[in-house]
């Protein structure tokens, strides 16, 4: 669904990407992580076609995202960190927006503003933020295309609303459709992704399945001097320390993205290793 | 799907665009028709006597639309400049030429046809005020009544003036279309920058023509534009070299009426190559 090989990208005085390898496919939830300043951002946008590789190739959908054929736009929807939405009320956004995304389902839609509980009539000048930023995401799952690019989605979203975010998402994804979410609030992300990929200096610091990582290793708090001295990674918490540990039980354990990223940030020969064995 | 222009989607972009841009133009009509309104009244207060005879009232349309039109055509993509409104631009699902075509109808026919509209509508109401200023004022002193100054067609004002306004209306389309495309290339001041952008190759083409192209022609001069070229002082007298009829007119339609499409063209080129 989304191929990227090879890429090179820089800005003026700054390479960010030196040969990034990618492919993603439908049917999942891909958590993008990295630092800021990392390049998550300017990889959903080469993916978007809103910049050009200077080197390599991305093919979405059969496409090439840098010639934004409106059969390509009308079958991508990206939700920008920062984003405008034209001030008019929420009915005319559907009026006007719409039709360019033949299958936008209005029902749908309506259920999302509903369930993020926006006010109808104001118009987007009269919403604060975080509002705005549910109309534009309601707007971007009703309108179903194959792929979803989320920049950090749950920016300026308050607690209820991250909550919700997480539900509408999970809902809505089908075996058809590849949903991209970039964020450094990793706990957000948490329960919904199904791929992990880490970026860092503009490389693929590491990219697994949830259900490789939670099969792998074990993420818990422990009280053991010995356990926590030998695990692949350790952070003193008020209680015991966070631990990583190889999954010797079989079982799957549950998934803590915030100190798995954290590990594969400081230390992620040791968690790569599991994963090369 | 026509993935360059599909007729159905351009009329869905149209309305898109109205739609989200409404308020902004319809302002800037009601600003043009403000500033229009100022200075006809400072016409009246410089001079009663005649404030707004036929002459002034050609050149405060051509220049009032010179100012405000290039002034409007460098905003048209101001959208571009503005990162998140800049994605929401290029990712809306229509061709770049629908998207450029959308432009060239709201900046440059639309605009065209509203500020005449805007112009007549306040001529006429500023014309019958300046009349009263003026009657007023020949009243006061002591004058010889005069006819009311009338409305003018400033497209046909006098059979001699036709042909030169109909240049200007000309030149006045690539100069605005020299900013459309500056709205594209230029990300902030694009008004400054493509005005003096604009003034300098301007100025390069005069001295390329002078100064380079000149160095390798007879001494002399074009007698009629693209038609026949004057070679003075050969020692038996001017000579006239007639160029080819088919050849001047093509040069001469080329530059009369391509010069706008051609930046339209390159403006094209433009938007599909930008990125945000």
């Amino acid at each position: 669904m989304i191929q990227v090989q090879n890429l090179h990208f820089g800005y003026r005085r700054k390479k960010i990407f030196t040969g990034l390898s990618l492919k993603l496919e439908p049917g999942h939830i891909y958590g993008l992580l990295g630092k800021n300043g990392t390049g998550k951002s300017t990889l959903l946008r080469n993916i978007a076609g809103l910049l050009f590789p200077q080197e390599g190739t991305i093919t979405v959908l059969g496409f090439t995202p840098g010639k934004r054929q409106p059969a390509f736009l009308q079958d991508i929807f990206m939700v920008p960190e920062e984003f405008h939405l034209p001030d008019m009320p929420i009915e005319h956004l559907v009026k006007y927006h719409a039709p360019f995304y033949p299958k936008f389902n209005e029902d749908q839609f309506n259920r999302y503003i509903t369930e993020f509980d926006i006010p109808r009539s104001n118009t987007m000048q009269q919403m604060s933020y975080g509002q705005k930023k549910k109309v534009l995401i309601s707007f971007g799952l009703a309108c179903n295309t194959s792929v979803l690019l989320m920049d950090e989605p749950t920016n300026g979203l308050d607690i209820m609303s991250k909550s919700q975010f997480r539900k509408v998402i999970a809902g809505c994804l089908d075996e058809n459709k590849c949903i991209v979410i970039s964020t450094h609030q990793v706990k957000d992300l948490e329960s919904l992704i199904d791929r992990v990929t880490i970026i860092d200096e503009g490389r693929i610091l590491f990219d697994q399945t949830v259900d490789n990582i939670t099969n792998r290793l074990s993420f818990h708090v422990s009280y053991d001097s010995e356990e926590i001295k030998q695990a692949l990674f350790r952070e003193p918490s008020l209680r015991g320390s966070a631990v990583i540990t190889r999954n010797m039980q079989g079982g799957e354990s549950k998934l803590d993205l915030e100190l798995l990223y954290k590990a594969i940030v400081l230390n992620g020969n040791a968690i790569q290793s599991v994963f090369n064995a | 799907m026509n993935a360059v222009f599909d007729l159905k989607r351009w009329f869905l972009y149209l309305g898109k665009h109205w739609n989200e841009n409404k308020r902004r133009y319809l302002l800037s009509l009601a600003a043009i028709g403000g500033l229009l309104v100022l200075w006809c009244s400072f016409l009246m207060i410089v001079n009663p006597e005649n404030p707004m005879g036929l002459r002034i009232q050609i050149v405060t349309y051509y220049a009032g639309l010179f100012l405000t039109g290039c002034l409007f055509a460098s905003t048209i993509f101001n959208d571009l400049s503005e990162g998140p409104k800049g994605i929401h631009f290029l990712l809306t699902p229509a061709s770049a030429l629908e998207k450029l075509l959308t432009a060239i109808v709201f900046g440059v026919i639309l605009f065209f046809i509203s500020y005449t509209i805007v112009f007549y509508a306040f001529d006429v109401i500023m014309l019958k005020v300046a009349n009263g200023v003026m009657s007023n004022w020949l009243e006061q002193h002591h004058r010889a009544p005069r006819p009311p100054q009338e409305l003018l067609n400033v497209f046909i004002p006098d059979d001699s003036a036709k042909e030169f306004l109909f240049y200007i209306l000309l030149i006045f389309f690539a100069v605005q279309s020299i900013f459309l495309l500056g709205s594209l290339y230029f990300v902030k001041f694009q008004y400054i920058k493509t005005l003096v952008s604009g003034l300098i190759v301007f100025l390069v083409l005069v001295f390329f023509v002078h100064k380079v192209l000149g160095s390798f022609m007879p001494d002399g001069s074009f007698f009629e534009p693209f038609r026949v070229y004057k070679i003075w002082n050969t020692g038996q007298g001017d000579v006239m070299i007639l160029l080819p009829e088919w050849f001047s007119s093509i040069l001469l339609f080329l530059t009369k009426y391509a010069l706008a499409p051609c930046l339209w063209v390159v403006a094209y080129f433009r938007l599909k190559e930008k990125e945000v």
